[in-house]
Parts: C-alpha cells; sequence; structure tokens
C-alpha cells in the first residue's frame, strides 16, 4: 500500500481509493504516525533505488562511451554526438528501471522490518490499514507498530540517499570528458579547429561553384560530376572528416573529372581533320588517359571503351565510342572550371596543415614526421631530396602571395623574369653564385615526372600520391 | 476485560503452567510449550522419544496442571476400536424390558493420553481419526459429540519397532506438531535423581479449568496474519512437494509427498501462540520458523532412497527453510 498524504491517495494493491484531507485528519494518530512513517521510508528508499539504477545505467553507459572515445583516437568517429547518444540512452534505460524497481510502502515496511528486526511490525500494520472492519487485537497491533515506528531512525534504515555508484558517476565522466581531449598519438582522432575551418570553407565554395554549374547544357556524365562536386561540397561541410579523408575525397573527383576532361578533349581533337601531329598528340593524350583511368573504378567502362578502340587503332571506333558514351566536346570549359575548383581546394585543404599553428608541433605534422621516417617522400624523387627538405618546401611555398588560381607565382632566381614569365636561359650560362644554372620548367617536369613513375611503380598508400602530386602542382611553374 | 489485558493474561497464564509441570519434569522446556501449544493452539500432539524420557510423565503432569477430565488408554496390539470409543451393550431396566444402552469409550475426556500409540493395530489406531478431526465419535449410527477441551497426545517409541504399527499417513496429519523428546542434559538428570529418588516427589496444582483453556484458544485465533507472513507459510509448505518448482533438490531426491494444507495451518496456527507469547500482536517469519520443524516433520513422507539411507526429515525441514529463507532474502534486497 503507498499512501501520499500531502495528495490523500491510498493505493493498495494497484487499486486506488482517493481519500479527502478531512479522511486523514480523521485518522488515528497510530495510523498516522505508520502512514507516514513508512511512506518517508518508502520515499528514501526510492530515491535510493532510482538513483542506484541510473548511475548503474550511467556507468554502463560511461564505460561504453569510453570506449568509443578510444576508438575514435584511432578512426574518424563523430565523438560528442556519439558519446551524447550513448549517455543519453543509458540515462532513458536508467530511469526506466528505476521507475519499474519503485518500491511500495509495503515493501519498504517489509525491508525496515528485516534491517532492524522488528519481527513484520510495521509490514504487518501497513497491510492492517486497509482493512475496513479491523478486530481489537489489529488496533493493539497497530498501536504497537506506531510505537516502534515513532522511535525508528529512517538513516539507520536506509543511511544514504545517494548510493556509492552515484557518487562515483561524476568522476568517471569527468574522466570521460577528459579522455574526449586527450590528443591522439595517432593524429586522426580530433579535427584542430584551423584544419576543420578550412574543409568546411572548402565546402562552401565548392557547393556554391558547382550550384553556379548549368548542368543542363552539359552531358549526363559531366551533369553528374557536377552535381557529385556539390554533394561533396555539402559533405566536407555537415560531416567531421579528417583532412587526409577530405583530400582523398577531393582528388579522388579531380581524377574522374580530369579524366572526362581528357576524353572531352580528345573527341574534340577528333571532331576536326586529323593530321600527323594531332595523331601523335592524341595517341599522348590516350595513353595519359588510359593510365588515368586504371585508378578509377567508377569509370571501368569508358576505361574499357578506350582500351578496346586503342587496341583496334581505329580513330573512327574511338570517335563513335567517344559519341556512345555521350562525351561532349562542349563539356571541356565546365569541367576545366571545377577542375580549377578541386585544385585549389586540396590546396586550402592542403595548406591548413601547414598554416595551423597546432599542427606545428601537434597531429597534423606527425604524417611528415611519419614520411620522413620511413622516406616515402623522398624515396622516388630525382636528385635524392628528403621529406625534410619537401616539407620545408611546402612551408616555404605557403608563405608565398598566392595568384589567382593557378598556384604560386615562382620565385626561384634565375627561372622568373620581372613579368613573371620564364626565361629561356639559352645555352644554360654559368650561373652567379646562388642562382640556378637549369630552367625551372625544365627541373620542374623532369622531378615530376620522375616522382610520378616513383609513386606509380611503388605500392603506396593513395593519400602519399596525392600528397605528392599536391606538392607538385604547388611549385609548378606558371606555364603549366 | 480489554484485549491488552487478556493478551497479557494468557501470557502469564502459560508461563505459570509451565512453570508448575516444570515443578514435576526436569528440563525439556521446549516440549512443554510445543505440548501446551497445540493444547492452546486445538491441535493434538505426537511425543517421540526413547523409553525413560518423561513423555508419559510430562503429560500426566500436565493434565494434573489443567483442571481437566484425564484418561490414559495403554495401547496395545489387542486393543479394540471399541475399547477406545465406547459400544452399546444390552441393558435391563427396571420394568425387566432390555434394550442398548450406550457405553463411553476411554476416549470421552478432555485430554487422552494415547500411550505407545504405534504399538495397537492400524484398526484400532483409526478409531482415534473422526475423534481427533471432527471431535465426535459416531457408533452405530449415533454421533456423539466429545467435551471441549478435547485433546490426544499420543507418545511413541521409534527403536523396537518389532510388534508395532506405524501409523498411517492420515492418522500422522491429524497431530498438529509432532516433538522429539531427547536425552536430559547432565545437569538435569542430577535433578531428575533428586526429585525421584527421595520419598516426597513433586505433584503440579491445578491452574487452568476447561473454560480458561476455551477463553485462550478463542484469544490465539484473533492474532490476525499479514498475507506476506501467510505467503511465507505457504511456499515452506510448497517446498516440502517434490512435484513443485519451489522444492530444493533434496526434497525432489528423497521426498515422496509432502505436506498436506494440515501443515500450514499447523505453522500458523503455532505461529500464533508463539507471537503471544512473545508480546506481539502480529506473526513474525521467526514464529513460523520456530515451529517449522514440529509441524512439517511427520508431514513428509520419505520416499525409498530416503528411507535406505536414513534421511532425518528434520535435515529436509533445514534445507527447506533455508532455501525459502534465501529466496525471501534476495527479493529483499533486489529492493
Amino acid at each position: 500500500m503507498l499512501f501520499s498524504a500531502s495528495e490523500g491517495y491510498i493505493l493498495h494493491y494497484g487499486n486506488v481509493i482517493r481519500r479527502g484531507k478531512y479522511w486523514i485528519e480523521k485518522m488515528a494518530e497510530s495510523e498516522k504516525d505508520i502512514t507516514n512513517i513508512t511512506a518517508g521510508l518508502a520515499r528514501r528508499m526510492n530515491i535510493h533505488t532510482v538513483s542506484r539504477l541510473i548511475s548503474v545505467s550511467m556507468l554502463w553507459g560511461a564505460g561504453v562511451a569510453m570506449m568509443l572515445v578510444v576508438i575514435g583516437k584511432f578512426t574518424a568517429v563523430p565523438l560528442v554526438f556519439g558519446v551524447t547518444v550513448i549517455l543519453c540512452a543509458s540515462l532513458i534505460v536508467g530511469i526506466i528501471r528505476g521507475i519499474l524497481a519503485r518500491v511500495s510502502a509495503l515493501e519498504g515496511a517489509m525491508t525496515t522490518d528485516a534491517q532492524l528486526n522488528l519481527k513484520e511490525r510495521l509490514s504487518s500494520a501497513v497491510e492492517l490499514l486497509s482493512e475496513k472492519d479491523r478486530k481489537e487485537m489489529a488496533e493493539l497491533q497497530l498501536e504497537d507498530a506506531a510505537d516502534y515506528a515513532h522511535s525508528l531512525d529512517q538513516k539507520a534504515v536506509c543511511p544514504r540517499l545517494l548510493p556509492m555508484t552515484a557518487r562515483i558517476l561524476p568522476v568517471v565522466l569527468t574522466g570521460l570528458i577528459i579522455l574526449m581531449y586527450v590528443p591522439s598519438p595517432y593524429g586522426q582522432a580530433q579535427v584542430p579547429a584551423e584544419v576543420r575551418q578550412a574543409i568546411k570553407q572548402a565546402g562552401v565554395e565548392m557547393e556554391t561553384a558547382a550550384g553556379k554549374i548549368d548542368k543542363n547544357a552539359l552531358s549526363d556524365k559531366a551533369a553528374e560530376l557536377a552535381s557529385k562536386m556539390e554533394n561533396m561540397g555539402r559533405e566536407l561541410q555537415d560531416k567531421p572528416l579528417t583532412k587526409k579523408e577530405a583530400l582523398k575525397n577531393l582528388s579522388k573527383l579531380a581524377h574522374e573529372t580530369e579524366a572526362l576532361k581528357m576524353m572531352s578533349e580528345i573527341a574534340e581533337k577528333l571532331s576536326g581533320d586529323i593530321t600527323p601531329e594531332k595523331e601523335r598528340a592524341l595517341n599522348e593524350l590516350l595513353k595519359k588517359l588510359a593510365d588515368n583511368l586504371k585508378d578509377i573504378p567508377e569509370m571501368a567502362e569508358f576505361s574499357q571503351e578506350i582500351t578496346k578502340s586503342r587496341q583496334s587503332n581505329s580513330l573512327k571506333q574511338l570517335a563513335d565510342a567517344l559519341e556512345r558514351m555521350g562525351i561532349k566536346p562542349s563539356d571541356m570549359d565546365a569541367l576545366q572550371k571545377m577542375l580549377e575548383q578541386l585544385a585549389k581546394k586540396r590546396r586550402d585543404v592542403g595548406q591548413s596543415m601547414v598554416r595551423s599553428p597546432k599542427d606545428a608541433g601537434g597531429n597534423e605534422t606527425s604524417n611528415l614526421k611519419a614520411d620522413e621516417e620511413s622516406g616515402l617522400m623522398g624515396s622516388g624523387a630525382p636528385g635524392k631530396k628528403t621529406a625534410k627538405e619537401m616539407k620545408e618546401e611546402i612551408k616555404s611555398a605557403s608563405h608565398r602571395p598566392v595568384s589567382s588560381d593557378q598556384g604560386y607565382d615562382s620565385e626561384l632566381e634565375g627561372q622568373v623574369s620581372e613579368t613573371g614569365r620564364s626565361v629561356p636561359d639559352g645555352e644554360n650560362p654559368v650561373p652567379k653564385a646562388g642562382e640556378a644554372s637549369v630552367p625551372y620548367k625544365d627541373i620542374y617536369v623532369e622531378y615530376r615526372d620522375a616522382a610520378d613513375d616513383a609513386v606509380n611503380r611503388t605500392a603506396i598508400p593513395w593519400i602519399y600520391k596525392e600528397r605528392v602530386k599536391s606538392y607538385f602542382d604547388a611549385v609548378k611553374p606558371r606555364e603549366f | 476485560m480489554e484485549m491488552k489485558e487478556r493478551v497479557e493474561r494468557f501470557r502469564d497464564d502459560f508461563h505459570r503452567v509451565v512453570e508448575e509441570i516444570g515443578k514435576v519434569i526436569v528440563g525439556q522446556r521446549d516440549i512443554i510449550e510445543g505440548v501446551l501449544s497445540c493444547l492452546f493452539a486445538n491441535g493434538h500432539v505426537l511425543l517421540e522419544g526413547l523409553p525413560g524420557l518423561g513423555k508419559t510423565l510430562t503429560v500426566s503432569t500436565m493434565s494434573d496442571a489443567l483442571e481437566l477430565q484425564f484418561r490414559r488408554i495403554q495401547f496395545t496390539p489387542d486393543l479394540m476400536p471399541a475399547d477406545i470409543i465406547g459400544t452399546n451393550i444390552v441393558v435391563e431396566s427396571e420394568s425387566g424390558r432390555k434394550g442398548f444402552q450406550f457405553q463411553k469409550g476411554s476416549i470421552f475426556a478432555n485430554v487422552i493420553l494415547a500411550d505407545e500409540v504405534n504399538r495397537a493395530t492400524p484398526k484400532t489406531q483409526s478409531a482415534l481419526l473422526e475423534a481427533m478431526q471432527e471431535h465426535t465419535v459416531s457408533v452405530a449410527g449415533v454421533t456423539h459429540v466429545l467435551d471441549e477441551p478435547f485433546f490426544v497426545l499420543a507418545t511413541q517409541n521409534p527403536i523396537e519397532m518389532e510388534g508395532t504399527f506405524p501409523l498411517p499417513e492420515a492418522q500422522l496429519d491429524r497431530f498438529l506438531f509432532k516433538l522429539k523428546v531427547g536425552y536430559p542434559a547432565q545437569n538435569e538428570l542430577a535433578a531428575i535423581l533428586d526429585r525421584t529418588t527421595a520419598n516426597e516427589t513433586p505433584k503440579a496444582d491445578k491452574i487452568l479449568d476447561a473454560e480458561r483453556v476455551r477463553e485462550m484458544r478463542w484469544l490465539i485465533r484473533e492474532v490476525t496474519v499479514a498475507s506476506h507472513v501467510k505467503d511465507y507459510a505457504v511456499k515452506l509448505v510448497f517446498a516440502t512437494r517434490p512435484e513443485t518448482e519451489l522444492a530444493p533438490e533434496i526434497v525432489k531426491q528423497y521426498v515422496r509427498y509432502g505436506s498436506s494444507p494440515r501443515g500450514a495451518q499447523a505453522l500458523i496456527l503455532g505461529a500464533k501462540v508463539r507471537t503471544l507469547l512473545d508480546g506481539r500482536y502480529n506473526i513474525a517469519f521467526e514464529d513460523i520458523n520456530q515451529v517449522a520443524h514440529h509441524a512439517l516433520r511427520h508431514r513428509m513422507i520419505l520416499n525409498f532412497e530416503g528411507e535406505a539411507e536414513g534421511i532425518d526429515a528434520d535435515e529436509i525441514v533445514d534445507v527447506v527453510l533455508e532455501e525459502v529463507k534465501a529466496s525471501h532474502a534476495a527479493k529483499s534486497d533486489r529492493r
């Protein structure tokens, strides 16, 4: 039976009988005492039970959340969202369990009897309260129980309102929060604010640029790529991607766009008369395209068609295949713009690593450190440039003024004239002290090709290939 | 008289009778209290013990302390039912007319001592069935009501089983308690020697009359029982039945039949007496635990395996109590 003196309810075995305050006042003193004291005991036990179940549930939740945080140190996981969901779910489970485990006044009295060895005085009396026609012996029993109820100390029955689990919960939760903000030794857990901002900004710009493209005027494939770019822009804004993931996605899309642009270019070249010179250029382009398509599983269909055409050695067949695939020369401009956008965004995101003051000594440089240790960056480059040297170059490049959308102005002495164009160095005259003897564009092409060969020959992760490519994009001369 | 005074008087009278019997009987306090509990709970008692432990003396002393009509029936193999309940005999009136007249048997008294009850044949033992349950006897189609209070105390010897007839289950079930009389302690034996080897032997005085016993019986039934306490008694009884889920392993292994509902009645009635003696008005689990052995040990019929391994019913009751207590405590802990 559960009694609430303030509201005047008697609950007995699920039956609710509403009683007025008058009725409560009419109750005998002994009944009032038993009613109030057992209700107080039950309330105290309920606070204890509910808080225990909630805290136990939340401790489990905190444990699971800690596991998630640890996993988040190695992979990109939306930590704050995940931890919040887990803790909220455990809180709800705890509350439901607590509500279901609530004790009635009778159960509270039984527990009290057991703890204080009252020989079932209180519980028997609580049960007698609901009887209408009580015998004389029952009244005596109520009086006897009331005497005991008066003298009992509620704290002796339920010493603490909050159980041990509830008291250690704040400590565990604090530990969880601290763990969330501990930097990952692998640099993949938390995206630094500056990098995140750069990725977001790139996303906004990409979405806007892609939105401006008139997709109706494009071929299906080009329109699809434009939509893809728009979606990627949104993804960069919304998803907590790491810099590595953002760069990877951008590069992948750039690859696809570049391949499509090349196909459009081939289609354009095929439209007119084919001169031997043009044919040579076409073959060169086809070779490059075939290499490019190898890395793009999404364009396997195109790759097969191109390979077939190349094997048959028939330009007519190639022109037919491109037409069948819906490749239009008119897409070139739009694809070029998209490529420029993607290159710029890749650069922006890539530079965020170098610019971020946090990165200077923190997580993000760890990738470069790892490169240095593994020697991956310098392994295939001619002249045996080390990763450290390349990093220095990237750093110095980041401090240069950025031109509109073609990368950085070259400021290397001996290669750039005052007008900003490369000057042929003719017979490679003997340079002055501190000047280079080889034209920059020559050395650039040589190095870039060697780097390309190296990364294509060696099984290295995609991201490192991208990094090498980004590097050469960043330092390419204006003419390119 | 107010109820509180009645309860206090009950306690006083009970203890006075115990003290009075204690003048003659040394020790055996549990047995004396058990016997009196059965008397006031309106039940019958079976005393089992080795010869010479004072079973018969205890009963006769109790009858001395109570102003009640006492009869002793010595059960022997040739004892006939008619010797106990009575029979119709042919009587000639003054006018010379002959007719049947009911000659009351020994059972027509308030306190009956059925001494060595297992020495009579089952036919004779069964003569007690109706009297013990209904407090009536039926002879030649006529039912005769016995005087109240009616109380049967039977004794039996657990050894010397040769030539005895174990009480049938129906008969055993009619005894509220089965009390086991043990050996007296060393100091008690010395006191027994003092009291029984001198010329003067102590004698108990009359303390209670039939009317007072009836009042005390009424008072016991006034004690109310809370539902959770009743549940506890019910669980104990169910746990003695091998086919129930509550039965512990030992019951499933060694018991063929568990306690009847009379077992639960015995638990509650015995507990009510203990409640009043403890100065309370409500039954506690502890009261039930205290009478559990007395009330359940003779109501469990062991199977062949149990008999063969010499399992004592008290061991089974111990396990049943532990299991039911544990499940009760676990429920309490969850809260």
